[in-house]
């Protein structure tokens, strides 16, 4: 028996052999056509345009690992993108720090909000979970619209973009495009390495079932609230990117459409997925710019999208794609 | 008792105004196989749960050790050593059987917050993992998704999977359940394996099972403790008979 046992742990070990940056082979080259699409890209569309399509793909990333690897429903992520937001262009504005601590300050608020509200919703699970990060979302709202430091309607305006390591200088939409293509392609891996992690390992089993996680000794709602508070300092540092590249943070940052946009973007996707969160952001946000100049139809279109995915395509673009391989992305 | 491990005192569970565990008093001894037997409803998965902390107490106390654990959350008393497996088996069907029993050697592992680290760090584990699998006749299943296995193997691997923690106290709710004949060899001898140097407390229908490894036996029937004591005792007690007679005719 002892020779199977050696035979199979080899090629047990052999199934996660051959990796590139953490990434197994299919995603490896996935990982490499996005960073060529990335390259390629200015050539063909307007930069800032992709630029917010990667702050998006990290804002949706920290998501999926909530909804899709963890298993919890969020509807209140537009309350740590918003206050990220908020803050780094508060950080830039007022405080005058530079580019680096700006995006850190948006990250580090998003993560303490998340850690309080997940202390507050992981109580919950499923519907009741969803509408506590509702609520708590929807009264930020409130106090993003009152309190002074946002600007009200006007919200904070002429956010200096600064530079990188006191040298490179981000105004020009250039310099900015490459900072952030490296930072999306960071993102990417980091997501891909939380997920491929011990702590992901558990999130997993969270997913598949909690009460056997639990009756096995693991804390439960601590794994969840670490989750949860990843997630949201994610939203909080795409914020922060997206802040500093537009130059402004407003209350549409912080409204319920956000968090309704991350929702579509991975169900398009791909929920538990990893490139789930590049190829629907790609879709979600090139259908609002591309649908832009007819105003109202954008929304009609984003309903028809919606519902032919939740009735067709339950797994999402890349769902589907893993299917057609038989591999996982 | 002095050698008592579990004290249990005076515990009620009620849902509503039906008390699924009634006023149950009982000791598991160091060491121990102790059998836990009774009609279908008669409150032993339920017996399972409060120990486990899986449901709260509606009264009465359980000592661990001399120590109240009745209370404390599922995850503690199972870190302090108190772990089972459930009467429908409790895997994580989208990890593959060895996923499974390398999760629970996981925890104890420890450091499982790191979210930096490959998961590759974790292939350290596979050898224990493959020894228990071994052990439960489950090493061609390895690789299995864990959802896909046969109903027998899923038992199987969730014992796997509760030894792997190496439990002082193993509850194990109806383990031999759904198995053929040869798995069921196989169970038993590896149970009377396990129990060396801890305490063992399982629900089980199959009677010669029972006789054949148990050192106490305790019949529940309504939530009550009907009898107690050696496997010769309990079987020739009129209220236990009555109480199988009295289930069968229900
Ligand atoms: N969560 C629950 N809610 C309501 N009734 C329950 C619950 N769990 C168990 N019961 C009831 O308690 C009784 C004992 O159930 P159980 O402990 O599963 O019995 P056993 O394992 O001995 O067959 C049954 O009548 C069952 O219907
Ligand atoms: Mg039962």
């Amino acid at each position: 028996m002892a020779g199977t046992a050696f035979l199979k742990t080899t090629r047990t070990a052999g199934v996660s052999q051959s990796q590139f940056l953490g990434f197994t082979k299919a995603r490896a080259i996935f990982f490499l056509l996005f960073a060529a699409l990335i390259a390629v890209g200015p050539q063909f569309l307007y930069p800032i345009f992709l630029i917010k399509v990667y702050c998006f793909i990290i804002f949706a990333c920290g998501y999926n690992l909530l909804l899709g690897y963890t298993g919890l429903m969020s509807f209140g992520h537009a309350a740590f993108f918003g206050m990220g937001a908020y803050l780094c262009g508060y950080a830039a504005t007022q405080w005058g720090l530079p580019f680096e601590l700006s995006v850190l300050a948006g990250t580090v608020i998003a993560a303490a909000m998340g850690l309080v509200f997940g202390w507050i919703a992981i109580r919950r699970t499923g519907l009741y979970f969803a509408m506590i990060t509702l609520a708590l979302a929807q009264m930020v709202y409130f106090i993003a619209m009152q309190a002074p430091f946002t600007g009200g309607e006007n919200g904070i305006q002429s956010i200096p973009r600064g530079t990188v390591l006191g040298f490179i200088d981000l105004s020009s939409n250039t310099t900015l495009y490459w900072v952030i293509s490296v930072i999306v392609l960071a993102a990417v891996a980091f997501y891909n390495r939380i997920i491929h992690s011990p702590f992901g390992q558990v999130l997993r089993a969270v997913r598949n079932n909690p009460e056997r996680a639990k009756s096995l000794g693991y804390n439960v709602d601590r794994f969840k609230l670490a989750a949860f508070t990843i997630s949201a300092a994610m939203a909080g540092f795409a914020a922060s990117l997206k802040t500093i590249t537009f130059g402004i943070a407003t209350l549409t940052d912080v409204s319920y459409v956000i968090s309704t946009e991350v929702v579509l973007i991975n169900l398009v996707g791909g929920i538990g997925t990893i490139f789930g969160p590049v190829v629907g952001s790609f879709f979600i946000l090139s259908l609002e710019h591309f649908l832009a100049p007819y105003g109202p139809w954008v929304l009609l279109i984003q309903g028809i999208v919606f519902t032919v995915f939740v009735l067709l395509f339950r797994q999402g673009i890349v769902g589907e794609l893993q299917k057609r391989f038989r591999t996982h992305l | 008792m002095a050698n008592a491990v579990l004290t249990v005192r005076g515990i009620v569970r009620s849902f509503g105004a039906f008390r699924a565990v009634d006023e149950v008093n009982l000791d598991i001894i160091e060491g121990e196989i102790h059998a836990l037997i009774g009609p279908n409803g008669a409150g032993k998965t339920t017996f399972f749960n409060l120990l486990t902390g899986s449901l709260p107490l509606t009264e009465g106390e359980i000592r661990l050790r001399g120590e109240v654990i009745s209370g404390l959350p599922m995850d503690e008393i199972a870190r302090r050593g108190i772990v089972r497996s459930y009467q429908i088996s409790s895997i994580f069907p989208d990890f593959t059987a060895l996923a499974n029993v390398r999760f629970a050697l996981q925890r104890k592992r420890g450091a499982n917050f790191d979210f930096w680290r490959s998961e590759r760090s974790l292939e350290s584990l596979h050898g224990r993992a493959l020894e228990l699998l071994d052990e439960l006749g489950l090493v061609e299943w390895a690789d299995v998704r864990a959802g896909d296995l046969p109903y027998g193997r899923k038992r199987a691997l969730e014992i796997a999977t509760t030894l792997a923690l190496d439990p002082q106290i193993l509850l194990l709710d109806e383990p031999t359940s759904g198995m053929g004949r040869e798995d069921i060899g196989r169970v038993v001898d590896l149970i009377r394996k396990v129990s060396k140097g801890r305490t063992v407390v399982m629900v089980e229908h199959n009677l010669s099972v029972v006789e054949g490894l148990c050192n106490n036996v305790t019949v529940l029937a309504r939530g009550r403790v009907i009898a107690s004591g050696s496997y010769k005792d309990v079987a020739s007690n009129e209220k236990v008979v009555e109480a199988y007679l009295g289930a069968a005719h229900a």
